[in-house]
Formats: structure tokens, sequence, C-alpha cells
């Protein structure tokens, strides 16, 4: 049986070999191909060389930032401070489960990755920040380092090179802001995952204090493939903003969720409709957010637009990490939203007014709309906290909470005035 | 060790020119000038966490407003610490701060000698917005 649920309009690059048991170990994963791309970038290719590829490949960090990947590395002071890799596998945005994926089906992928990205930024150790609750995956990812230190893919001297690397898989324990870069390394460090004050960036003052360069599971896994086929060949798929390929977590109503890589100029209703089977028999798609419970919530007939980056910007909403969640006409927006805002509430840190403050507030007005007692003006209210949480915090998860509410008012605001007006709820049971 | 010679920028508070060292934040830039920003976390002897979020100004150019206990002035920034825009800032973050403080002046102690109740009437809450229980969200089902 195929990984789930395959279709041949994906662009299966990372997700080639997902759901075949033998490419989890060295053996399985040697004979598909892997760590060439390392004997290539170690053998042939300066660290520089190495950076070089990966921007031209314009790839874009798929942590949901989209940040170039290459220009990142190249932030990294060359001085003789130690430098640090982190990959960042704390994936804990709802709706999203990508990385998990990676990590289950194809560990080497992501290591051979690290090893190279840590030789273009010339770390001498990379620290991979894996998500507490995947005890199943960390088994895993550890045997997988095991083994490429028995094979000499890790360590002293790899492959004869002279390039050094350590690799630590290090367990976060479960708190969604350790996946905010700078929380992270906060996390890594034995403090509490506070996000830090940018500047200093991660690249100049990062883990330990040292220079260091936090990349996405998507994104280092992605690096083997561009290192070993060139930025032309990545460049073929998706768009000139938005190259190479995405894996799509889609949930929610649909047909046949799961993993789905596209390429990046793919269509998001095809997405939808086609790969995903659409909502269930009878149901009508309501809405769709298509990066994560922190982008704008998307109504049905807006998702005609590309999945790259810029399409899905124009369309009003972000690709993020690609945590794809659809919702049928079964669904109250009311109590998605107010579920959505009960997690952040949760997950505030707590350090920043606004974000501790709004996020319980918003979780309150809400829970008393959904109950029934909500008042007309709750809904100019709930727009003027979210206005004041944005962009007045340290980390963006403050906005991130606000982000649910605004889009779901500006679309759904029929749905917030039948709770209080009617006290009834629009959706079909 | 060889001291070096800070360098000196110049930056505009509120219309008013000063010069500082290079480094100086703008909360403590604006202090020479005699503006006060008002700050809860902020205190010259500690490090500055810039979580209270009071301290926010407006920084002409930036995207949004700028923590002045941690932003380092730059040559030629224009900085606007009464704006609307910052005002709007303080504003909310005193609101924040009142969603879950008792709203006893007229009983409590600190009544008089309190930067939050100056800061509510100097904002102008004599009113809160709030009309949910004070007390820790409880997530429902």
């Amino acid at each position: 049986m195929a990984y789930p649920y395959a279709d041949p309009r994906e662009t299966r690059l990372l997700s080639k070999h997902f759901g075949e048991k033998d490419a989890i170990g060295i053996d399985g994963w040697i004979e598909r191909g892997g760590y060439r791309a390392l004997k290539k970038a170690l053998g042939s290719m300066s660290p520089d060389e190495v950076t070089g590829v990966v921007k031209e490949s314009g790839l874009r960090g798929r942590g949901g930032a989209g940040f170039p990947a290459g220009l990142k590395w190249s932030f990294m002071p060359k001085d003789d401070r130690p430098r640090y890799l982190v990959c960042n596998a704390d994936e804990s945005e709802p709706g999203t489960f990508k990385d998990r994926e990676i990590m289950r089906w194809t560990p080497h992928q992501l290591l051979e990755g690290c090893i190279i990205a840590g030789y273009a930024i010339q770390a001498e150790h990379c620290y991979v920040y894996i998500r507490g609750e995947f005890v199943d995956i960390v088994r895993i990812l550890n045997g997988a380092v095991g083994e490429a230190y028995e094979r000499g893919y890790l360590g002293r001297d790899i492959l004869g090179s002279g390039f050094d690397l350590e690799l630590t898989v290090h367990l976060g324990a479960g708190a969604y802001i350790a996946g905010e870069e700078t929380g992270l390394l906060n996390s890594l460090e034995g403090r509490r995952a506070e996000p830090r004050i940018k500047p200093p960036f991660p690249a100049q003052r990062g883990a330990f204090n040292m220079p260091t360069t936090v990349n996405n599971v998507e994104t280092l896994a992605s690096v083997a493939h561009i290192v070993m086929n060139g930025a032309d060949w990545y460049r073929q798929w998706g768009t000139e903003k938005s190259p190479g390929t995405k894996l799509f977590s889609c949930c929610g109503h649909l047909q046949r969720p799961g993993n789905y890589e596209v390429s990046l100029d793919f269509n998001l209703r095809d997405l939808v409709y086609e790969l995903c089977g659409g909502p269930p028999e009878g149901r009508a798609l309501l809405a769709v957010i298509p990066g994560g419970s922190s982008v704008p919530i998307m109504k049905a007939d807006e998702i005609d637009c590309d999945v790259s980056y810029e399409g899905i910007e124009a369309a009003g909403s972000m690709l993020g990490s690609g945590g794809l969640i659809a919702m049928d006409e079964s669904t109250c927006m009311v109590r998605a939203v107010r579920k959505m805002v009960e997690f952040y509430a949760h997950e505030s840190c707590g350090q920043c007014t606004n974000c501790r403050e709004g996020t319980a507030w918003l979780a309150k007005i809400l829970q008393r709309i959904e109950r029934g007692a909500g008042r007309e003006e709750d809904i100019p209210l709930l727009l003027d906290i979210s206005a004041n949480m944005a962009g007045r915090t340290i980390c963006p998860l403050s906005d991130s909470a606000a982000v649910p509410v605004v889009s779901s008012i500006q679309k759904f605001e029929h749905e917030y005035l039948a709770h209080i007006r009617d006290g009834t709820c629009t959706a079909v049971r | 060790m060889e001291r070096k010679q800070q360098p000196v920028v110049t930056v505009r508070i509120d219309g008013v020119p000063v010069a500082v060292p290079q480094g100086t934040t703008i909360l403590e830039a604006a202090e020479r000038l005699g503006i006060v920003i008002p700050r809860y976390c902020y205190h010259p002897g500690l490090s500055a966490p810039a979580v209270c979020r009071m301290c926010l100004v407006e920084v002409e150019g930036a995207p949004k407003p700028a923590p002045s206990c941690v932003q380092q002035v730059q040559d030629g920034m224009v900085v606007h610490t009464a704006s609307a825009e910052a005002r709007k800032a303080r504003r909310a973050a005193v609101e924040f701060l009142l969603v879950n403080h008792p709203l006893d002046c007229p009983i409590c102690d600190a009544a008089g000698q309190c930067e939050l109740q100056d800061y509510a009437f100097e904002t102008g809450q004599l009113r809160t917005r709030n009309v949910e229980p004070k007390a820790c969200w409880v997530a429902t089902r």
C-alpha cells in the first residue's frame, strides 16, 4: 500500500520514500541514493559554494516565515567563535504534521541535510530540537544518528574531509512557544522557552551566545536534493519567488487527509478538492486555513490560487507551515476560532503584557459569545483587542492569536451575529 | 585595555535633537531631555526584559512601535513618545494590565502613589471595557 494516500499529481521529492519501511535504516537509505549529496558537498565543494547553491535555488524556510535559507546561512559571521546549527523539529503549529513524517520515514534525509548545512556554515555542533511528544520519532531519529556516527557521517573528520560535526537530539517538553526560534534556543540552553528580543539575531548571538542558524526540518531535508542536483533543477518546480516543492499536511473535513507534496505552483483548490477529495459526501466546504492556525482563514470561494508564498498571500492568507485545515459547513466558526484562541491563551509564555492578557481576554469573550451571552459591541471589541495585540510583542504568538479572530470576523461575521442576536448557530448539523 | 571613544549619534525625540553615545537606548536618550517614557519592567540597575510593553514609542520608518528600553538609538532616528501611535500603544498596555487588576482605587492603600493609577488616568481609562470575570480563563469543551 502506498503511503496513506498518494496521487500522481504530487511532486514527491521529500516524500518519495514515505511508507517504505526499508528507507528508515541507513542501508536502505544509501540504496535509495542517500548520502551521495554529502559526499559531493564534502568532496568537491567549499562551504561557500554549498551556501551559494542553496541561495541560487531560492529555497525558502519551510517553518512558516519563508525566509530564504541560503541568505540566512550567509548571515553567519566568519570569526573564530564556535558556530551552531539548530534544526527546529518542534513542530507544534496546529494542523501541521509534515516534519514528523519526514523524520518518521526518512530520518537520514534530515541528517544528511543537517550535515551539509553544518558544513556550509562550518558549525561544530548540530542540535535537533525535537518536540517532546514525538516519542516514537525520537527513537527512530536516535537510531539513525547512531547509524550515521557508525558509518563516519557524523563525528570527527567526516568522510576524510577534515570537517567535524557532532549531532545531538534534544527533546522539548511540549511548549508551543519553544518552536519560535529564540524561544527554542532558550529552551535548548535549559531556560524557559521565552522568546528573545531581536536584534541580536541568532546569527550574531544564538545558542549559548554563539552564532547560530536555526532551520526547519523540511528546509534542511530539501538541502541534500538541491546540493545533489543543482539550483536550476530545483527551480523547475514552483514559481520564481517560491521555487521547489512543499509538503502540505491536510486535515479536517477531507475525504483523504494526509501529507501531500506538491510543486509550489500547484492550485490550492485542486489540492483540497482533487488530492484530498474535498469535504465528506453531501457536505459543502466552508473554509480553509492553508498554513496552520496562525494564518488568516480563507472562505471556500477564495482558494482558487497558487500554493506559492506569494499566491496565497495575494488570495488573502499565508502559506505558513503548510498545515492545511479544511472545515465544512458543519463547523461552527465561533467555536473553531474559540478553540484556536484558547490554544494561544494556553501557550502564551506570559512575558509580554499584550499577549498574556489579550489572549485570555479574547478567549473569555469568545466563550461568552458561544454560550449565547454575546453582545453586539463584542465584535468591535474583539477587533480592537486584536489590533492592540498584533505587532506589539516580542514574538509573533500574539499576532497569531489575533489572526483567526480578525479574519473570521471579516469573513464570517454573520456567524457571530447569529450567536449574538438569535442565540443560534449557522452550522449545518 | 584601551578604551575606545564611543561614537556619538544624534537623534530627534519629540522634535528635540539630542546627541548621545552610540548604544544608548531611546528611553535613556529621552531622559537626557527630561522626557520620561512610562515604563514598568525597566530599571537602570537590571537587565531590560522589555516585556511590560509600556515604553513602546513610535520610530519614524519602523513598521511597528519599538520598545524604547532596549531599542538603541541610531544616527538620524526620529522618535515620537507622545504621538497618536505611541499613545495608542501605551493605552493598550494599560488596558491589558487592568484587565486582571482589581479596580478598587478608593480603598486601595497604594492609591495616590500608584503609577498604574496615574497611567490609567492619563490614558483616560476610568472605565474598563472588560466584562469578563477577573479570573484565569478555563478551557471549555
